[in-house]
């Protein structure tokens, strides 16, 4: 029997009507609308967290943890403003309500505008709220598929360094972050650098950090998630919290394997 | 020092380590084959039983390891090694359901689910899709694979071949036994409806 010489049943008019019908519904099933749109995006994203992976040996821990946590649930919690909800919702479950409008966090401003020197492309771009100056209006402008990339990267970079222990280090990925010209993901950010600052008894600087977040977005879910943290005592939140994301990891690898 | 790869170009776009122009064009690459294939995917992978609620993962999953390799991809067969990878990916997800099953004892989430209440029409089409995968779930996988890409995805016998790993020739055998199997199981299930 050839391909020649057998027909497909769609194609077929003498094929059995019943069983066309049935070939027909499945040719009709689809992805949700959402899903198709966001498809490039996150698979984008998925290979350029791969590819940090295997560049640098922290951004590997970082790359497994973000491809089956982060970046994946940005398809059911509505792409970006659910990855920055992620780890807050993750540090302190009952402190983020589900459905609440994830506008606000998105729209917590503090990077400058993109160097003009590369700009955008067109397509795979999430608009990101970011104001330049303390005095003037938040803009938007277009965080590319690359920015979002290396901020997801770096955020878990931090987050591995912090299960891991090393606060100092933590920081640093997030200062690294900071000089990121497109944030969308400062809220989550921020929690990572309380719980850094923490980490290392430094209240005052995790104060600090939590009352500028608090300021600029006192109804957000992330606000709620610092002043959490920071009216309980540091060593019996910071373990509970490491334990949980310990576990979490340890859940996803084992899964992957 | 060695030219940058395919891989890395797709990998680091926006990187600047290539002109803007390369990587702009790879970044095309990825999204043109993305948008062209998802949906084939995605419906293929449901047909083999991964669950609604994981079928995007599990697409975004396959998309990445194929894409990521694309180098070694023959350019024109990326469908092929895409629905290879969707069946690894359905294999994969089958054996970590049974082995749920086993754990929660017998007891399958997916299956005591009901669906929310749908439109008229999305309704029927629902009705058809359980009644098809009532059918589809009495044919071992491997057969269910070459029936859903050879009537529902048109891909050729070769196509098929390279995405099963199978000999050209024993497509076609496995064609027909899966329409055979795929009938009588259809008209079990009206039978059995009709009682």
């Amino acid at each position: 029997m050839t391909e020649q010489t057998l027909e497909r049943w769609l194609a077929d008019p003498n094929a059995d009507p019943e069983l066309r019908q049935l070939l027909e519904a499945a040719r009709n099933d689809h992805p949700r609308s959402q899903a198709l749109r966001m498809a490039p995006l996150v698979i984008g994203t998925l290979l350029t967290v791969q590819a940090a992976a295997a560049a640098t040996p922290v951004a590997a821990g970082a790359a497994r943890y973000a491809i089956t946590t982060a970046v994946l649930k940005w398809f059911a919690g509505g792409v970006l403003v659910g990855a920055a909800a992620l780890s807050a919702a993750q540090a302190l479950e009952p402190a983020v309500k589900q459905g609440e409008p994830a506008v606000a966090q998105s729209a917590a401003p503090i990077a400058r505008q993109r160097p003009s020197a590369r700009p955008a492309p067109p397509a795979m771009v999430a608009p990101v709220l970011v104001a330049p100056e303390p005095s003037a209006a938040p803009v938007k402008v277009q965080a590319t598929r690359a920015d979002v990339a290396r901020e997801v990267a770096l955020l878990d970079a931090a987050r591995v360094a912090l299960l891991h222990g090393n606060a100092r280090s933590a920081l640093d990925a997030l200062a690294r972050l900071d000089r990121l010209p497109a944030r969308s993901l400062l809220p989550e950010a921020t929690v990572l650098r309380v719980r850094a600052l923490l980490a290392l008894h430094d209240l005052e600087a995790a104060h600090e950090a939590a009352d500028r977040f608090t300021a600029m977005a006192p109804s957000s879910p992330q606000a709620a998630v610092l002043r959490t943290l920071l009216a309980e005592p540091v060593e019996t939140k910071m373990k509970e919290s490491v334990s949980r994301d310990r576990k979490a990891t340890i859940q996803t690898e084992a899964s992957e394997l | 020092m060695s030219s940058p790869t395919k891989v890395e170009v797709l990998a680091f776009p926006g990187s600047g380590a290539l002109p803007a122009g390369m990587e702009r064009a790879a970044d095309d690459t990825v999204r043109a084959i993305v948008e062209r294939e998802y949906a084939a995917v995605w419906r293929f992978l449901r047909r083999l039983g991964v669950p609604e609620t994981d079928a995007d993962d599990a697409a975004q999953r396959v998309f990445a390891r194929v894409l990521a390799k694309q180098g070694q991809v023959r350019p024109g067969a990326e469908r092929a090694y895409l629905m290879r990878a969707a069946f690894r990916a359905a294999l994969e997800d089958q054996r970590s359901r049974q082995r749920a099953r086993v754990r929660s004892g017998g007891v399958d989430v997916d299956v005591v689910v009901s669906p929310s209440p749908q439109p008229d029409e999305a309704f029927a089409q629902r009705q058809q899709l359980e009644l098809l995968d009532r059918a589809l779930a009495a044919l071992p996988t491997e057969l269910r694979a070459v029936l859903m890409l050879f009537e529902i995805e048109g891909l050729s016998f070769t196509e098929i071949a390279l995405a099963l790993e199978l000999p050209r020739g024993t497509v076609a055998s496995r064609v027909r036994r899966a329409r055979e199997l795929f009938a009588d199981a259809v008209r079990r299930d009206r039978f059995r409806s009709a009682l």
